[in-house]
C-alpha cells in the first residue's frame, strides 16, 4: 500500500470516528440550535485542519515527487 | 462597437452561473440548470475548437495603443461574482433545508415566476452537483484576484474559501508561479497522472506549501504555529461561515451536501491546473519561458468563459498583468478548449491518447536539451514506451 493509500485510509478512519463520536453525542439534535451549531460547526473544522494535516505527515515528501526513487 | 462586444464578451461565465443561481431558486426540474449548462459548454467547445474556424483575438488596443479592456468595468465584475457564489451558495443552502426538513420556506412566486416548492432527491443530487460546478467556475474570478495585492486578495482568499480552499491563492502566487514544471510546484502534472490522482496531490500539495510556509514564517517571528497570524489555519477558517450554514439548515445532510459541492469545486480547480501545464518539463533553476504552458488560442468559447486564463504562457511571463491584457505568445497549443478537454480527461485513456502526440511534438521541437532528457525519464516513468522519446532512468 502507498503512502498516499495509507494517508487516505487514516484520513477516513480518523473522521469516521470523530463523526461516529459527534453522532454519538447527538450534535445532529441540536443543529438548529445557533450556538450549538456554530461549536460544532468549529469542530468539523478542526476536524478538518487534522485531516489534511495527517495527509502530510503519513504521505511525506516523497508522495509529490515525480520519481520518488531518483 | 467593438470596445463594448470586447468587454461584454467576459460575461459568458457570470451568466452561467446567474443562470444556475436562477435555477436553485425556481426549484424543481430547474435545479439542473447547472449541469445542462455544463454538457452544453462541452458541446459548443468541442464544436467550435474542432471547426478550427475560431481563433480568439486577445482583448487588445485601439489604433492610440489604448486598451479596449475597460479596467474599472471588469474589476467592478469580478468583485461582484462574490456576493453571487454567496447568494449561490445561500440558494443551495434554502434547498437542502426544504429537503432535510420537509418544511416549505419562501415565497411561492418571484416576479410572476413560479417557485417550486419541496426537492427530492435526485433534485438535491442536481442542485449539489449544479451549485459545485458553477462554485468551481467561479474559482478562476478568485484566481484573477489573487494576483493582486490588498483587500482584492483578501477578497480572492474569501471567494476561495467558499469552497474550503482558500490555501489557494498564497500557493498559487508563490508557489506556482515560481516553481511551474518540475516537481516543486504540485499544481504541475507529469505525463501519465490521471485527473483523479492529481486532484489529491495538486490539492494537498497547495495546502501543504503553505502549511509549510507558515511554519517558516512563524518560526522565524517567534510567534506559535496554533496562532491567528497562521494564514494556513486562518484560510481554513475562513470557511466557517459556509460550514456553519449548510450545518445549521440541515444536519448531517446539509454537511454532506456541502462536501459534495466544495469536491466538485475544487475538482473543477485541479482540472485548469492539469490543462494548463500537463506534462510540460522545465529544467529546475532555468527561467520559466512560453513553451512551459499551454494556450487555448483556438476556442473562443474557453477564452471569454475563462477570461483569458487560457493565455497561461503570458499570465505566466507577466503574472499581474490583468487578464484583459494578455496577449498570444505562440505558445503550445493543444487546439481545443477547456470544456472539451474536461471531457476528455474525465477518461483518462482517452486524454492519453489526445495529448501524447502533441508532448511528442513538444518533445521535438519546443524542449531544451535539457528538457528533453528529462522528457526521455518521465515518458519512461509513465510506460509510455512508445514515444519517440524514452529512456529508463540510471
Amino acid at each position: 500500500m502507498s503512502k498516499v493509500q495509507q494517508a487516505l485510509l487514516a484520513i477516513a478512519a480518523f473522521t469516521g470516528v470523530a463523526g461516529f463520536i459527534l453522532y454519538t453525542l447527538g450534535v445532529g439534535d441540536h443543529h438548529f440550535n445557533p450556538l450549538w451549531a456554530l461549536g460544532t460547526s468549529i469542530v468539523f473544522l478542526v476536524i478538518l485542519l487534522i485531516d489534511v494535516w495527517m495527509f502530510f505527515a503519513i504521505s511525506g515528501e516523497d508522495a509529490f515527487k515525480w520519481d520518488p526513487d531518483a | 462597437m467593438h470596445k463594448f462586444l470586447v468587454n461584454i464578451r467576459y460575461f459568458e461565465t457570470p451568466i452561467l452561473i446567474f443562470a444556475t443561481l436562477v435555477g436553485l431558486v425556481v426549484g424543481g426540474p430547474w435545479v439542473w440548470t447547472g449541469v445542462v449548462l455544463l454538457i452544453s459548454s462541452i458541446i459548443i467547445d468541442w464544436a467550435t475548437s474542432a471547426s478550427k474556424l475560431f481563433h480568439c483575438e486577445p482583448a487588445g488596443r485601439d489604433e492610440n495603443g489604448d486598451l479596449y479592456g475597460i479596467d474599472w468595468f471588469l474589476k467592478v465584475m469580478m468583485w461582484v461574482q462574490y456576493p453571487v457564489f454567496v447568494m449561490l451558495q445561500l440558494a443551495l443552502v434554502w434547498r437542502v433545508y426544504e429537503f432535510a426538513t420537509g418544511n416549505v420556506f419562501g415565497p411561492n412566486e418571484i416576479f410572476g415566476i413560479t417557485i417550486h416548492h419541496g426537492v427530492t432527491g435526485w433534485e438535491m443530487y442536481g442542485a449539489t452537483v449544479s451549485a459545485g460546478i458553477y462554485m468551481g467556475l467561479g474559482i478562476m474570478f478568485g484566481h484573477e484576484l489573487a494576483h493582486t495585492k490588498g483587500p482584492t486578495f483578501v477578497l480572492a482568499r474569501w471567494m476561495m474559501a467558499l469552497s474550503g480552499i482558500a490555501h489557494f491563492c498564497y500557493a498559487h502566487v508563490y508557489n506556482h508561479h515560481l516553481e511551474l514544471g518540475c516537481e516543486d510546484d504540485p499544481a504541475t502534472s507529469p505525463r501519465g497522472r490521471n485527473i483523479y490522482k492529481h486532484y489529491l496531490l495538486s490539492h494537498f500539495g497547495q495546502s501543504r506549501f503553505l502549511y509549510v510556509m507558515e511554519q517558516q514564517r512563524l518560526k522565524k517571528k517567534g510567534v506559535p504555529f496554533i496562532s491567528w497570524q497562521n494564514r494556513w489555519m486562518r484560510g481554513y477558517a475562513m470557511s466557517l461561515p459556509t460550514i456553519f450554514m449548510f450545518w445549521f439548515a440541515a444536519g448531517w445532510i446539509g454537511l454532506g451536501v456541502m462536501v459534495g459541492s466544495w469536491v466538485i469545486s475544487a475538482f473543477e480547480l485541479e482540472v485548469l491546473n492539469y490543462l494548463e501545464h500537463y506534462g510540460l518539463i522545465r529544467e529546475k533553476g532555468q527561467p520559466i519561458d512560453y513553451h512551459h504552458s499551454w494556450d487555448v488560442a483556438e476556442s473562443p468559447f474557453t477564452q471569454w468563459g475563462f477570461i483569458e486564463i487560457g493565455r497561461q504562457a503570458d499570465h505566466h511571463d507577466r503574472g499581474e498583468t490583468h487578464f484583459w491584457e494578455l496577449e498570444d505568445c505562440g505558445a503550445p497549443d493543444t487546439g481545443y478548449g477547456y470544456y472539451a478537454m474536461l471531457a476528455l480527461l474525465l477518461v483518462p485513456p482517452a486524454w492519453e491518447r489526445f495529448i501524447k502526440p502533441r508532448l511528442a511534438d513538444w518533445d521535438e521541437n519546443r524542449a531544451s536539451e535539457g528538457e528533453r532528457k528529462i522528457a526521455a525519464r518521465m515518458n519512461y516513468l509513465a510506460g509510455w514506451h512508445d514515444m519517440p522519446l524514452c529512456e529508463k532512468p540510471e
